[in-house]
């Protein structure tokens, strides 16, 4: 009896929860790829001023594109005259400060209503540094810093309407070849070049640690702005990669080995990079803070001094120095804002390169012998220490760049004779 | 067929079946009613086309002297008391009515006892609607609201500008069966003629353009010329299509209006070449807005008409959104180069219409849509746009 009891109990208790799971689940059911992205959302989608006015709700895809570029025979602001393409309501590229997504996404005369979250970058979001990164608070600010250095999308969409034709032309936005408009969430932005309909990073395999470990190394999250305790980029205890995307897949698709990426802003192409290569061989692309084990001797040999001695690791700080991994890949956001940084107190921030790093905001400058107070070395200082560098105090970055396999990458390991290693 | 010859039918098809059976007199009757039913069958399904032209008495429509017992005998639709009132005034042909009033019901039944399809309730026909939707919508009546439809002279007053005009307004487009549009818009829209979609355009009074076609009507098919406005799809001159029976009354994914489409935007008797003699701007066709107006799909700069699937950029079909829209949906129907009334697969050929997203007459949605595109609800604003856009889904 007590058998055929429990059979009933256990029948209705399912039949509950499947009633239960279908109430709760019924929206979500009801959604999709573009109902379940950041533009599409129902709470804090695309919400244009003059078709909220008419009636569409937020998300509605009337936000932003135009069937017949006229609504009660008229043009809803902003008003171009004329059909642009893809029906978008205005032209969809066309120079760094002239573009579609900017219209909305810009500070000064949005044609958004309002944003649920704003645009800050990188390090205010996933650094958290909420207290040194109120500005650039919107995208158009990001990509057009009066000083500073941002992604030159011009070249963006030279290059990717070349390296992938089918996808990209003329008339593209450069924005998509790192975001698609119709996909993209607001915790997993990004969607590969090479997978336009995929949201990338929010799926088993795709996040850091998955990277770090197929390349037999492994992924330290820096530290929260002003935290000793909590990481990025979350804030949470996790400091293994399995919380971020992994960026370095997503970079990779156009920053690699082979590609040849012109940037009109350094007037040169782009230094190849190869997160992937392990060999630390005289010659081939690869990059210490990718998979290159930092151990590893000139010519491929392991260094067993450096293996025992943390001083000689790079001179790391926390939390990577009591980590003691052996193979320390990073990701590209570690160092780099995505869209554009701006150096705090006036001078460029070139490369992209964030303000605030593995918790360290590098404006102030700690001063004294060995500190002259570079912004080069403040960023550097983030995580390693400055002082047992055999060279002098100058740019590190003359040295130490992506790819830089030209000179030592610490004096003490170089031969006697000239051999060179990696010193990046 | 008088009960003479029905009855003399049944024996003889009951005689050619004995005759092979020899069975008893039972098996007679048996046999018998069986070929009853079947004839009865044979009725229902064969009878109703015949009934696409006008039949009954001349007096359902016409009226010799406009006068009966000292009466006026025709009637009129007037927007103001949102119904038929009486017309002293005799009308073209010796009709009872102008187009709106034979096409108007005082309630919500949307084909009248003499297979009258209407286009114009007094009340709101709900799910009754035909294919075209219902004035109702955009009336001057408590249930309309101008950007809900067609704001046709007599039902609604003329809109103030820029709605004066059809949008995308072109001067001087090419018609399908020779002649050209309206050099300037200087009238409020009418059912047909110049200024209207029915009839022959390039004739500017109503029912002169569209004169004797009702006499003449046939259930077209898309083999029709579409030469005359008898054998035009819906009267709609040089328009090519198949006619559902009943107007969609009853309307399903295998029993629905025919629409004429082009893979490429190029022929001229298209349903959406029709809306696009007036929305000339809006059709990516060289007679109309052409490509500098809407785009050749590389891309487009305005949503495409008359374009299949198969056009895809790219020509990737297979991996389009498009190619997951399998099974045709009323919500967004789409054309065929050679319609019928009960296609029922959407497949690569398959083209997107200006009917794909609208209704020709009106409906209770925005811009008379098929689908709430103003709801509050985002899923149930875009339920339609999803259908072709699947990847939106």
């Amino acid at each position: 009896m007590t058998g055929r009891f429990n059979i009933l109990l256990t029948f209705v208790a399912l039949c509950v929860s499947s009633v239960l799971f279908w109430i709760l689940c019924l929206e979500k059911a009801d959604s999709g790829p573009y109902l379940d992205s950041a533009h599409g959302n129902a709470a804090y989608g695309v919400n244009r001023s003059s078709t909220a006015t008419i009636g569409y709700t937020k998300g509605h895809c009337g936000h932003c594109h135009e069937q017949h570029t006229s609504i009660g025979g008229s043009e809803p602001v902003p008003v171009t005259g004329y059909a642009s393409p893809y029906m978008t309501f205005s032209d969809n590229f066309v120079s760094q400060s002239q573009n579609f997504c900017m219209d909305c996404h810009t500070g000064m005369g949005s044609v958004q209503i309002s944003f649920d979250r704003i645009n800050y970058n990188y390090s205010y979001w996933f650094g958290g540094d909420t207290a040194n990164h109120t500005t650039p608070n919107n995208i158009y600010d990001a990509f057009n810093p009066v000083a500073g250095s941002a992604h030159n999308l011009q070249d963006i969409l030279n290059f990717v309407k070349a390296k992938w034709p089918e996808t990209f032309r003329n008339e593209s936005n450069p924005c998509s070849a790192c975001h698609n408009p119709h996909l993209s969430q607001r915790g997993y932005p990004v969607v590969r070049p090479t997978d336009r309909d995929n949201v990338w990073g929010d799926s088993p395999g795709e996040m850091m640690s998955d990277f770090a470990f197929a390349r037999g190394g492994q992924y330290q999250a820096p530290f929260r702005y002003n935290s000793t305790t909590v990481y990025e980029p979350d804030g949470s205890a996790t400091a293994d990669g399995s919380n971020l995307p992994d960026y370095v897949t997503f970079c990779s698709d156009c920053h690699n080995a082979t590609n040849v990426i012109y940037s009109s802003s350094l007037g040169r192409n782009l230094k190849q990079i190869d997160w992937t290569q392990q060999a630390r061989t005289y010659g081939l692309v690869g990059d210490y803070h990718g998979a290159v084990t930092r151990c590893w001797g000139t010519d491929g040999m392991v260094d067993a001094t450096c293996g025992t001695d943390p001083a000689n690791w790079g001179s790391i700080k926390e939390p990577y120095l009591s980590a003691n991994k052996p193979n320390y890949i990073l990701s590209c956001t570690d160092c780099h804002e995505p869209h554009g940084s701006v150096h705090g107190i006036g001078s460029t921030e070139p490369y992209l390169l964030r303000k605030t790093v593995n918790g360290h905001y590098n404006r102030q400058c700690a001063g004294g012998p060995g500190n002259p107070c570079s912004w080069e070395q403040e960023f550097c200082r983030s995580c390693h220490v400055h002082n047992r560098h055999c060279g002098g105090a100058g740019a590190c970055l003359n040295c130490h760049h992506h790819n830089s396999y030209a000179r030592c990458f610490a004096c003490t390991y170089c031969p006697a004779g000239g051999a060179h290693g990696h010193a990046f | 067929m008088n009960n003479e010859k029905f009855i003399t039918f049944i024996e003889f098809t009951g005689f050619i079946a004995l005759k092979k059976s020899g069975n008893s007199k039972s098996s007679i009757y048996s046999l018998n009613a069986f070929c009853c039913l079947l004839y009865a069958l044979c009725f229902l399904l064969f009878a109703m086309p015949s009934e696409a032209k006008v039949t009954g008495a001349c007096s359902d429509c016409h009226t010799m002297h406009n006068s009966q017992r000292g009466q006026a005998m025709a009637r009129d639709y007037s927007s103001t008391d949102a119904g038929l009132v009486e017309d002293a005034s005799p009308n073209p042909a010796l009709l009872i009515s102008s187009c709106i009033g034979c096409h108007f019901n005082s309630g919500t039944t949307t084909i009248t006892a003499n297979n009258t399809p209407v286009v114009l309730n007094a009340h709101d026909p709900g799910s009754s609607a035909l294919a075209g939707g219902n004035f109702y919508y955009s009336s001057a009546g408590p249930g309309g609201a101008y950007d809900k439809g067609h704001n046709v002279k007599n039902i609604s007053p003329q809109e103030s500008s820029p709605m004066d005009a059809p949008p995308g307004f072109k001067a001087g487009v090419e018609l399908p069966n020779g002649g050209t549009g309206p050099a300037s818009w200087a009238s409020q829209l009418t059912c047909a003629g110049t200024y209207g979609c029915h009839g022959n355009r390039g004739i500017a009074d109503e029912v002169k353009s569209i004169f004797g076609a009702h006499h003449q009507n046939v259930d077209i098919d898309s083999s029709s010329d579409a030469d005359k406005v008898y054998n035009s799809y819906r009267f709609l001159y040089g328009i090519k299509g198949a006619e559902d029976i009943d107007w969609e009354k009853t309307v399903s994914g295998i029993d629905h209006n025919g629409y004429q489409g082009d893979s490429l935007y190029g022929s001229m008797n298209t349903i959406s070449y029709l809306c696009s003699e007036c929305h000339g701007n809006y059709h990516a066709n060289t007679n109309l807005g052409g490509s500098g107006s809407v785009g050749d799909g590389t891309p487009w700069l305005r949503h495409p008409a008359d374009f299949a699937f198969n056009g895809v950029r790219g020509n990737n079909y297979a991996g389009s959104e498009y190619a997951s829209y399998t099974t045709y949906n009323v919500i967004a129907p789409v054309a065929e180069s050679s319609p019928t009334t009960s296609d029922s697969v959407v497949n690569s050929g398959s083209i997107v219409m200006c009917l794909s997203c609208h209704r020709a007459h009106a409906s209770p949605y925005f811009k008379m849509l098929r689908w709430d595109y103003k709801a509050g609800s985002l899923g149930t604003a875009l339920s339609g746009c999803m259908v072709c856009h699947t990847s939106k889904n």
